[in-house]
């Protein structure tokens, strides 16, 4: 299922998927895959990405029936 | 030279699993290689020495790294009714793989001797076996009370 919401998050940060990689210390390609639902991220890369983007885990992970 | 890993999560664990599917796949390349050598070509253990040496080793590693972690088998419970199963399948193969290599390179002309041969060796492999597994399995099931036990004594000592 794709991340709609982390790639909201990051395009009202203005950062793109180089620096928000860059940022939290992993590859381009890994935050392509995460927003495209083809990787699950673990909960400590989980929260660095919501560190970086201002956000809470509830607000870009978790998933109930209104977000799905 | 810097040593720390250039990988982020993503492709450690992408890499693992390519390690993973490689180890399997020359561990049992290997096994088939020396059964088919037994089978074939009449190898001598001085034939074989290397290879059934590199097996038992990475054999013997994992197994005391899964004891350690407190692994058993991805479908199997540590257990009586695991280990009968399979120390069964393992007496069967190797029965029959024993049975084949005697039946080539043998010459047996008493049909019962060779059924006696092949049953004792049956009986020493599945006896061999069972007590492996149980040995194991128990260590396995010891493992995972320390560690359950761990984790109390953790969460005690957060209250």
């Amino acid at each position: 299922m794709k991340n709609k919401r982390m790639k909201i998050a990051r395009i009202e940060c203005d950062i793109n998927q180089e620096d928000l990689a860059k940022a939290v210390g992993i590859t381009r390609q890994t935050i392509g895959m995460i927003e495209a639902g083809n990787y699950n991220p673990t909960l400590k890369l989980c929260t660095s990405i919501c560190k970086t983007l201002g956000k809470t885990l509830n607000d870009l992970f978790w998933e109930d029936d209104n977000n799905e | 030279m810097n040593k720390k890993k250039k990988l982020d999560e993503r492709e450690l664990m992408e890499m693992y699993k390519i390690e993973h599917y490689a180890f399997w796949f020359m561990f049992w390349a290997l096994f088939a290689s020396i059964v088919i050598q037994l089978i074939f070509c009449n190898s001598s253990f001085k034939q074989i020495g290397g290879e059934w040496i590199v097996l038992m080793i990475s054999a013997i590693a994992s197994s005391i790294a899964y004891i350690k972690g407190g692994h058993y088998d991805y479908y199997t419970k540590p257990g009586i009714k695991s280990y009968l199963l399979y120390s069964l399948i393992f007496t069967i193969l190797s029965d029959v793989i024993i049975a084949i290599i005697f039946y080539i390179h043998h010459n047996y002309y008493n049909r019962i001797g060779f059924i006696i041969t092949i049953s004792l060796y049956g009986v020493v492999i599945f006896v061999f076996s069972f007590a492996t597994l149980a040995l194991t399995g128990e260590a396995v099931k010891k493992k995972r009370k320390k560690l359950e036990d761990k984790f109390v004594e953790s969460n005690k000592n957060e209250k």
